[in-house]
């Protein structure tokens, strides 16, 4: 039987479709030496479930990733693989492969021979290596590479190799550790599309570590939030995106309006609330008392200006203080007084975003739009 | 095909030379005064010594009849060639067992932590804060007859007597050579494995390989420039030694070293004993190509 999850994590897509885990990591701690870099981690990972661990440094992602490669004993806790304690096998007897954040190729190997090392450890047959390792080289399109040396290589291209030489061992499961850390913008992006592909065709599952939220929500099923050892949440993009459990997680996962409020009254999952002398509505999945404190995010994207605004929950009036043109949506600041909120509005060709520096507005969102979270201590 | 993506090293030095000098004029002054170095004190005493080789003797002069006769000698007679046969042996066997003991101390020194690293490479290098002579002289306390090495054997009852096989003899020269120039061969090589990653090593153990295999496989591989630097400094400095076998050699630890420097001394046949170099030094310098052609066949593509 698996491990349920629903103590491990705190929201959670709903179980039913999901598939069955394969790995569940049970209470992993680690310590070095005083302080706790993992403490009490639970998590169970899917077959064929791509999953980004993303915090700050030093949350413990990479001390999590390199407990499953088998590079750090924990603490304590256990690491299961199909119900079977791992914890005691050494790195070459887990079915688990890793890419390393400088990609560690081996300089005196061509990239033939370095996709080729982990089948001729194992003894795979040779004809059956060359087919293996063409393949691989094919898939991550650096065929023509193939008897180079990894130094002649670009980043882009030593990355691409380093995960042809962890993925042509068909691991149970892929870690990646900053995989994309060192490579330019458009070129992480390139790699991102890769990386998705390659995971859906292979259906392997895949636990990537990163600090960047854009390359976390492109990539994953489902993001692992930690803080300080902890995981912080567990959930979908979307989910986190917008029904953080904390200002932390709503602050991590991009620009948000986080302010602090008192509950009034709640309805369902509608809550009245006021902050700072302004009323408004927000959406919960919590019981809120009346006066109890709590803490509110609200997506800069959720903000509609001046025209349909009639319908809507909570309307306020403002200044506009800056506008930022960014391409696909203009920044706007708007001041009300107590609060300076910030507000996307999406940029249309050949149009401006329709205010003016200092113009007096009114703005608003819907109440399902506005989430609220408890106030930690 | 490399060379035709990248700029060799050398026209890239060559370039900046250019740009911050200005002209060649200002290198070639540069390297004026260690060329003038190196040919007076190195290039022309060999240079002379090479001639002598071909040279006669009459008297106690050196005179330019040229001749092969020295070279002739040095291969009929089994006292030269022997020793030198002899010597490439112990000079081979004490740079063998060198790099045997310093590849772990090497090792465990190259994954310390940086700070500690410094500190054990000091310590490494101790004895070497010596004068040669006084360590040769210690390990004939050691090895001699009422040694140290014979008294705890005969405390121990091991032996029933002192035993004469420890000193004057090669065993005695290759314990106090290897002891010598063991710090010769750590530097190197604690110089080559710190500059491999750590996760290089964790790689190949992630892809599969046991602990001994990925050493095989990876990291001896990537030592080997070290290696040679090592094998290099030790091979050399041992097979030219000549106060090691006369202070604790006796007659059967004698080496080349010092039939050359008895040909250049009491027998005063200067062409002869520098035939016996030039003959010496050719055989270490096949030795050396091939011990190179062995560990840099493929260092131009290794770079972290």
């Amino acid at each position: 039987m698996y491990l349920s999850n629903t103590t491990a994590v705190r929201h959670d897509i709903p179980q039913t479709a999901a598939p069955p885990a394969f790995l569940s990591l049970v209470n992993l701690t680690r310590y070095y030496d005083a302080t706790a870099a993992v403490r009490g981690l639970s998590l169970d990972v899917r077959e064929g479930e791509y999953i980004t661990l993303l915090g700050p440094s030093g949350c413990g992602k990479t001390t999590t990733l390199r407990m499953i490669a088998g590079f750090i004993p924990p603490s304590a806790g256990q690491i299961l693989l199909d119900n079977r304690d791992i914890v005691h096998l050494p790195p070459e007897k887990r079915p688990v492969n890793t890419v390393f954040q400088d990609y560690a190729l081996f300089p005196h190997l061509t990239v033939e021979q370095n996709v080729e090392y982990g089948l001729r450890v194992r003894g795979v047959p040779r004809s059956e290596r060359r087919a293996r390792v063409a393949d691989m080289l094919e898939r991550v399109q650096i065929a023509e590479f193939a008897r180079r040396y990894p130094r002649y290589l670009s980043g882009g291209q030593q990355q691409r190799v380093a995960l042809a030489r962890a993925l042509v061992c068909r691991p149970r499961l892929l870690l990646l550790d900053e995989p994309l850390g060192a490579l330019d913008a458009r070129l992480r992006e390139q790699m991102q599309i890769v990386l998705k592909d390659l995971q859906r065709e292979l259906n392997i599952a895949f636990v990537h570590v990163t600090h960047d939220q854009a390359e976390a929500m492109a990539l994953a099923d489902r993001i692992v939030v930690m803080r300080a050892g902890v995981i912080e949440q567990v959930d979908s993009p979307e989910g986190l995106y917008h029904r953080p459990v904390n200002d932390f997680v709503a602050d991590f996962l991009g620009t948000t309006n986080l302010l602090k409020g008192r509950c009034v009254s709640q309805e369902g999952d509608i809550v009245l609330l006021e902050t700072d002398g302004l009323r408004m509505r927000g959406r919960t999945h919590l019981q809120f008392a009346a006066g109890e404190t709590l803490h509110v995010s609200l997506r800069p994207s959720c903000i509609h200006l001046n025209s349909s605004l009639s319908a809507q929950d909570n309307v306020f009036d403002g200044r506009v203080e800056g506008i930022v043109y960014r391409g696909e949506n203009w920044l706007l600041r708007i001041n009300t007084g107590a609060y300076h909120w910030i507000a996307l509005t999406p940029a249309r060709t050949g149009s401006d975003a329709g205010v003016q520096i200092g113009q007096n507005i009114s703005f608003g969102w819907r109440a399902e739009d506005c989430w609220l979270m408890k106030a930690e201590a | 095909m490399a060379q035709t993506i990248l700029p060799s090293r050398a026209t890239e030095f060559h370039r900046s030379a250019e740009q911050t000098q200005g002209s060649r004029a200002g290198l070639i002054a540069l390297l004026a005064a260690p060329a003038l170095f190196v040919t007076l004190f190195i290039l022309l005493p060999l240079g002379i010594m090479f001639l002598y080789s071909f040279w006669t003797t009459e008297g106690s002069q050196i005179v330019p009849q040229w001749t092969l006769e020295h070279y002739q000698a040095y291969f009929s007679k089994r006292l030269f060639y022997a020793q030198s046969l002899k010597s490439l042996r112990v000079a081979a066997m004490v740079t063998g067992t060198c790099l045997l003991l310093a590849y772990p101390v090497s090792y465990f020194i190259a994954t310390r932590p940086a700070r500690q690293r410094s500190i054990w490479l000091l310590l490494t290098t101790v004895p070497m804060w010596s004068s040669y002579i006084v360590r040769i002289y210690a390990w004939r306390t050691i090895l001699g007859l009422d040694g140290v090495l014979n008294s705890a054997l005969l405390s121990l009852g091991l032996l029933a007597e002192p035993s004469k096989s420890f000193s004057f003899n090669q065993f005695a020269v290759y314990i106090t050579l290897t002891n010598y120039l063991l710090p010769f061969m750590i530097v190197p090589l604690v110089s080559t494995l710190e500059k491999i990653p750590p996760s290089i090593f964790q790689a190949a153990r992630d892809l599969g390989s046991e602990p001994l295999d990925a050493f095989r496989r990876v990291l001896i591989p990537l030592s080997l420039p070290g290696v040679f630097v090592g094998c290099l400094n030790v091979f050399i400095v041992a097979l030219a030694d000549y106060l090691t076998p006369a202070l604790v050699g006796g007659t059967d630890g004698v080496m080349i070293g010092n039939v050359i420097q008895s040909e250049f001394g009491a027998s005063f046949n200067w062409p002869l004993g520098a035939a016996a170099t030039y003959v010496t030094a050719a055989i270490a310098m096949i030795l050396i190509l091939t011990l190179r052609w062995l560990t840099h066949r493929r260092a131009k593509e290794v770079k972290f």
